[in-house]
C-alpha cells in the first residue's frame, strides 16, 4: 500500500531546486507532489512522480544523491475535518508524523492526495486502512 | 623481499658509504657548478673541509627558488655531452624546475626504484599499471623503468580517460596500481559508476603512491576501494624525481636509500638540527648525482627519521610519513592548520566522499576556513535531523582536532571538482 517517494540531496543556494525540476522537465517527467525540508545550509527535495525510477536515473546521472522510500498516501474529501479525521486516528495510535504535504493537484476529482511518512509507516498503515478514506495503492497510476 | 644488499648494511657501513660518497659530492659541486663554488666562498670552506657526516652541516642549503633562480641549467654541473634525458617539475608558476640525468643518474634512479618496489611487494610476475602522466613529470617514467628492471610488466597508461583506465586494469588484470593516491580513489569511483565492484572485478594486489602527501585515512580508503595493499613512496622532481624513500610491508615509515641521499631533519625556522623522532623541515643532500650535485635542499616537508632496525630486515633510516608543508601549513586566526589534519577527520567520517575542497576567506579581516564536503551516503536523506547530526558531528571532530572552528558545507555528490593528477584541495581566497 505504499507509494515511492524520492528525495534528493541540495544545498540551499540560488538554481539548486530549479537545476532538479530542469532535469525533470528535460526527462518529460511530471511532478505531482513536491516538498523541500530545509536546513540552514542544505536541504532535502522529497517528490512524487509520475516515473520515479527514471527520474532517480536521471538525476543520478547528473550526480545527485538520491533516495527512494515508502511512504503513505490517503485522499481525505475536501471538506472542513477531513485532514484532521486523518491526523487524530494517527495520534490516537501513538504514531509520531516526521513530516506531510499534499499533491499539486488531486489524483481523482475534488480530492487532495496527503503524503505521510511517520515514524511507524507499518503501523500508520494499519490504522489509516480502518478509516473509510481510500489510501493510494502503489498499484495506481499517480 | 629485498632487493639490494646495501639495504641491510650495519649503520657504520652505511655512513662510511655515505661519507664517501658526500665527499665526492661536494667536489663535484664545488669544481662544476659556478653558483655552489661562489656560495662555498661566501661561507668561507673548501670540499676539504668536509671530514665527517656532521660536517654536512657546514655546506650551504638550497632551496627551489635557487631553483629559478639558476633557471634553466645554472645548477648542472654536466653539459649536453653528458645528458641523457630532461625532466621539469609542474611549475604552476613561473619557470618549472629543469633536472638533467647522466646515462649513470637514470641507472642509480632504476636501482632506487627498484628497491622501492620490491619492498612495497611488487615482483616480476606482476602487471603494473602506470596512472601517473607521461612526459615532462618524473612520476610515471621514474616508476615505468624501476618496475621494469624489477622484470613487472609496464602498462604505460598516463592519466585522464579514467573508465578507458578501468577497461584497461580489467582486461589486462593489473595487479599494480601507481599513481597519485586521489586519483587512485577517483578511478574506485568510475569503477562503481561503471557498476564494478573494484574488489572483485579488477585484480589489484599492491598500491605503489606518491606525488603528493596522503594520511593513514586515505590509505585505510584505498584498501577498502580496491582490496589492495596500499604503500607509499617518496620524491622530489628536484632530487631526479621518485626514489628517495618508500615503505615496506611492515608499514613503519619509508625506508630512505641512504647510500644515494644524506638525509637530515631540522628546525624550520631557526635549521638547527633536530634529534631523531622529533618533527622537522626534511633536508636531503643526494649522494650519486652527476648531472645535479644538490647541497642540503630544504624539501619543505614536514617529517621525522628513525634509526631502530625494521622487522623487514632492512636497517636503513626510515621517514615518518610527511605531516604537511612547511609551505602549506595554514595559519588560521593564529593556529597552525595543516590539510592532513582536516583529511583525517573527514576520512574517519561515515558518509562523506573521498574529495573536499578548503577555503579560506577574509571576513572583517578575520581569516575564515570553509570546508566544502560532499554527502555520498543517501541514508542521510531520511530526515533534514540525520543531515544536521552529520553536520555537528564533522563541526565537533574539526574543532578538536584543529582547535579552531571552520565553517562546514556540506555540498551535493560530486559537485566538488575532480583532478587527474595532484589533488587541487585548498583555495585561498584571503586579500593579499
Amino acid at each position: 500500500m505504499f507509494i515511492k517517494q524520492l528525495s534528493v540531496f541540495l544545498q540551499n543556494e540560488p538554481g539548486r531546486l530549479q537545476n532538479v525540476t530542469e532535469i525533470l522537465k528535460d526527462g518529460g517527467i511530471d511532478i505531482r507532489a513536491l516538498n523541500v525540508s530545509e536546513g540552514k545550509e542544505f536541504g532535502i527535495l522529497r517528490c512524487l512522480l509520475d516515473d520515479t525510477y527514471k527520474a532517480k536515473f536521471l538525476l543520478e546521472e547528473n550526480g545527485y544523491l538520491c533516495k527512494l522510500s515508502d511512504v503513505l498516501a490517503i485522499e481525505p474529501e475536501d471538506k472542513i475535518g477531513s485532514v484532521n479525521e486523518v491526523l487524530k486516528a494517527l495520534s490516537d495510535g501513538g504514531i509520531n508524523l516526521n513530516y506531510i504535504y499534499s499533491t499539486i493537484r488531486p489524483l481523482h476529482e475534488e480530492k487532495p492526495l496527503l503524503v505521510i511518512s511517520t515514524s511507524d509507516q507499518d503501523k500508520a498503515l494499519e490504522v489509516l486502512q480502518n478509516l473509510e478514506i481510500p489510501l493510494v495503492s502503489s498499484k495506481e497510476k499517480i | 623481499m629485498i632487493w639490494s644488499l646495501n639495504e641491510t648494511l650495519p649503520r657504520e657501513d652505511i655512513e662510511e658509504i655515505q661519507l664517501k660518497r658526500l665527499k665526492h659530492a661536494v667536489r663535484n659541486a664545488y669544481k662544476n657548478v659556478p653558483y655552489y663554488r661562489d656560495q662555498f666562498k661566501k661561507l668561507g670552506i673548501k670540499p676539504k673541509d668536509i671530514q665527517t657526516l656532521d660536517d654536512v652541516r657546514l655546506l650551504p642549503m638550497t632551496t627551489k627558488e635557487d631553483f629559478r633562480l639558476n633557471y634553466p641549467y645554472g645548477l648542472f654541473a654536466r653539459d649536453a655531452k653528458d645528458i641523457v634525458r630532461y625532466h621539469a617539475s609542474s611549475g604552476t608558476t613561473g619557470n618549472p624546475v629543469i633536472v638533467g640525468y647522466s646515462r649513470k643518474d637514470l641507472e642509480n634512479w632504476k636501482e632506487d626504484i627498484a628497491r622501492i618496489v620490491t619492498m612495497a611487494g611488487v615482483t616480476k610476475r606482476d602487471t603494473a599499471h602506470i596512472s601517473f602522466g607521461y612526459g615532462l613529470f618524473t612520476g610515471a617514467l621514474g616508476l615505468h623503468q624501476g618496475l621494469e628492471k624489477v622484470g613487472a610488466g609496464v602498462v604505460p597508461m598516463s592519466s585522464g580517460n579514467s573508465q578507458k583506465q578501468i577497461k584497461m586494469m580489467k582486461d589486462m588484470g593489473a595487479t599494480v596500481l601507481i599513481g597519485t593516491p586521489s586519483y587512485a580513489l577517483r578511478l574506485g569511483e568510475v569503477a562503481q559508476e561503471m557498476g564494478l565492484d573494484p574488489r572483485e572485478d579488477l585484480k589489484l594486489r599492491v598500491g605503489c603512491f606518491g606525488g603528493e602527501g596522503s594520511t593513514e585515512a586515505m590509505r585505510n580508503k584505498l584498501n577498502e576501494v580496491f582490496g589492495m595493499f596500499a604503500t607509499e613512496n617518496y620524491g622530489l622532481s628536484e632530487l631526479g624525481g621518485p626514489g628517495v624513500s618508500g615503505e615496506c610491508t611492515q608499514l613503519t615509515g619509508m625506508h630512505i636509500n641512504e647510500d644515494h641521499f644524506l638525509c637530515e631533519v631540522v628546525d624550520p625556522v631557526t635549521l638547527e638540527p633536530l634529534p631523531p623522532g622529533e618533527v622537522g623541515e626534511l633536508v636531503i643532500t643526494p649522494l650519486t648525482k652527476d648531472v645535479l650535485p644538490v647541497m642540503r635542499y630544504r624539501t619543505k616537508d614536514l617529517t621525522s627519521l628513525h634509526y631502530e632496525p625494521c622487522a623487514c630486515g632492512r636497517t636503513t633510516a626510515r621517514m615518518s610519513k610527511v605531516s604537511g608543508r612547511t609551505d602549506d601549513m595554514m595559519i588560521i586566526s593564529g593556529v597552525n592548520v595543516f590539510p592532513s589534519q582536516i583529511e583525517e577527520v573527514l576520512f574517519s567520517t561515515e558518509g562523506i566522499g573521498t574529495n573536499y575542497l578548503i577555503k579560506i576567506k577574509t571576513e572583517n579581516h578575520i581569516d575564515k576556513i570553509e570546508i566544502d564536503v560532499e554527502v555520498v551516503d543517501n541514508a542521510y536523506l531520511e530526515s533534514v535531523d540525520a543531515l544536521e547530526r552529520l553536520h555537528k558531528e564533522l563541526q565537533t571532530k574539526m574543532h578538536t582536532t584543529l582547535g579552531i572552528r571552520p565553517k562546514i558545507n556540506l555540498v551535493e555528490n560530486k559537485s566538488i571538482e575532480r583532478s587527474e593528477g595532484k589533488a587541487k584541495r585548498i583555495l585561498d581566497l584571503r586579500e593579499k
